[in-house]
């Protein structure tokens, strides 16, 4: 059978932090794990859900080599790869927002009483330390936890003023030295990415809704409650995401668009805003979602010693012609 | 959806009873708050008949006047959205013919002090969805929402003024949710 135009009814996009300290993007291989199952996680990839929009676009030009009288065009170089992504999210979460934002983004942790008031949240009340025992989503506290079920929490490690990449499994942010005095040991917890609803408290365990980012806890790691996400534009930090694009063909065809590397482009905590539903009775909603612009770095394919920005893959249909 | 409408009819019902609990409508010989859904009535469609001309009955030849009939009509599914957003539309009828003690001439007051008790019904603009399927109401994860609402033109049929308002309520589709 002919393979004909690849059908379908959205983009489904992931996302995995780039091990920023070696500059090593989480593996893929579309040949062993392009067949993965739609909304079913590949090794750490964070599923973002179907997108509402996605937008891919190429500045990698061919320039002319001309020679003669009259110029004649004896052959085209490319004169460089660029690559750019932009995506609306059909949802709010922490990494939306973090994509989104292309700055800075932290967790907004629960501040204890008449701590003075701060943008990206005051003085917080005392961590609490993960026991021995724990797993990526059963975090085994003490008796006495406060968490309670449906709350927000982050675990990760105390900050103690260490400089280089912050945050445990993603990074968070990149510590350079404090001309203004430290961060206190929050800090971390501050900017990572190891957030997660709590699904139930029994007896001091604490079951996560999904599993932590970073997977099982590090002795000493602590978890603290989180009220909220915030981000802030200013400051020199630049994050690093891996992105992969998925379009599902209705004949179970699939297109794959691999972004290694990807890092905030243009403005930064950009949201768009639409009327809800469009027609007679308007009614004055409208719906506002993150957006993310985002400009693709180089990798070095292994096969050959080639830097590319982008990898396309098509997977065809069972018994289609190729 | 039918859970979004269930919750959106108990709140309409129960806004009304705080707003003028007078406003009542005795329906198979109950007497409650005069909101009804057409759909659910023995005769719907004689309580959702076109425009303002609700001369249908609810059963027993009782005129359907002074009370809120909602018929619901358009449904539309957003699949964008992570959990699929429906969309329903609501028509709001309802029609006066004015009060016995004043021979029927204080229609236009009675249709405008309607107005503002619809207004009012739809304000706040959401409510927790819930559902009435077991013997108790459960109050789901997600709330029920709507627009503003559009007023129709008053409409005059014979001794009656009435008009449709319309509002399109929203509500997200839970795991386990038709």
């Amino acid at each position: 059978m002919p393979a004909g135009a690849v059908v379908a009814s959205g983009v489904r996009a992931y996302f995995a932090p780039v091990d920023r300290t070696n500059v090593l993007p989480v593996p893929f291989d579309p040949a062993a794990m392009g067949r993965f199952a739609a909304g079913t996680v590949p090794a750490g990839w964070m599923d973002v859900g179907r997108l509402a929009e996605f937008r891919r676009g190429s500045s990698s030009p061919m320039t002319q080599v001309l020679s003669g009288a009259p110029a004649v065009v004896k052959m085209q170089v490319r004169a460089k790869a660029e690559a750019e992504v932009s995506c609306t999210f059909a949802g709010w979460s922490k990494v939306a927002m973090a994509l989104s934002s292309g700055a800075q983004a932290l967790n907004l942790l629960a501040v204890a009483t008449g701590v003075n008031a701060n943008a990206s949240g005051g003085g917080t009340v005392a961590a609490e330390t993960v026991q021995p025992g724990s797993t990526a989503t059963v975090l085994c506290m003490t008796g006495m936890t406060a968490v309670q079920a449906g709350d927000v929490v982050v675990v990760d490690i105390d900050y103690a003023g260490e400089t280089g990449y912050v945050g445990s499994g993603a990074v968070g942010a990149y510590a350079t030295g404090w001309s203004s005095g430290v961060p206190d040991v929050h800090w971390t917890r501050r900017v990572s990415f190891n957030v997660q609803r709590v699904l139930s408290v029994q007896s001091g365990v604490v079951t996560l809704a999904a599993p932590r980012m970073a997977g099982v806890p590090r002795v000493g790691m602590k978890l603290a409650r989180v009220m909220g996400f915030v981000d802030r534009e200013g400051g020199p930090w630049v994050p690093e995401w891996s992105g992969l694009f998925v379009v599902d063909g209705v004949q179970g065809d699939r297109v794959l668009w691999h972004y290694p590397r990807l890092q905030p482009a243009g403005a930064s905590a950009a949201e768009v805003s639409a009327v809800l539903a469009a027609g007679p009775v308007a009614g004055g909603l409208e719906r506002w979602r993150l957006s993310a612009q985002m400009r693709a770095l180089p990798v070095v394919d292994a096969n050959d010693g080639v830097s590319a920005v982008c990898f396309r893959s098509y997977l065809p249909a069972a018994m289609r012609l190729v | 959806m039918q859970n979004a409408k269930d919750s959106f009819l108990v709140a309409m019902r129960d806004r009304l009873q705080v707003l003028n609990a007078a406003r009542t409508v005795e329906v198979r010989g109950a007497e409650r708050a005069a909101v009804l859904v057409a759909e659910n009535e023995l005769d719907g469609a004689a309580v959702s008949a076109q425009g303002t001309a609700v001369t249908g009955v609810v059963p027993e030849n009782v005129p359907l006047l002074d009370a809120f009939v909602l018929v619901w009509s358009l449904l539309a599914v957003d699949a964008t959205e992570p959990m699929a957003l429906q969309r329903m539309r609501c028509e709001v009828r309802y029609a006066t013919a004015g009060t016995k003690e004043l021979s029927g001439l204080d229609r236009g007051r009675v249709l405008a002090a309607m107005d503002g008790e619809l207004r009012g019904m739809l304000q706040p603009a959401v409510v927790a969805k819930r559902s009435f399927a077991g013997d108790a109401a459960v109050t789901m994860a997600t709330n029920v929402f709507w627009g503003v609402a559009e007023f129709g033109p008053a409409v005059t049929v014979g001794d009656r003024v009435g008009r449709v308002a319309t509002v399109d309520v929203f509500a997200l589709t839970e795991a386990g949710e038709a």
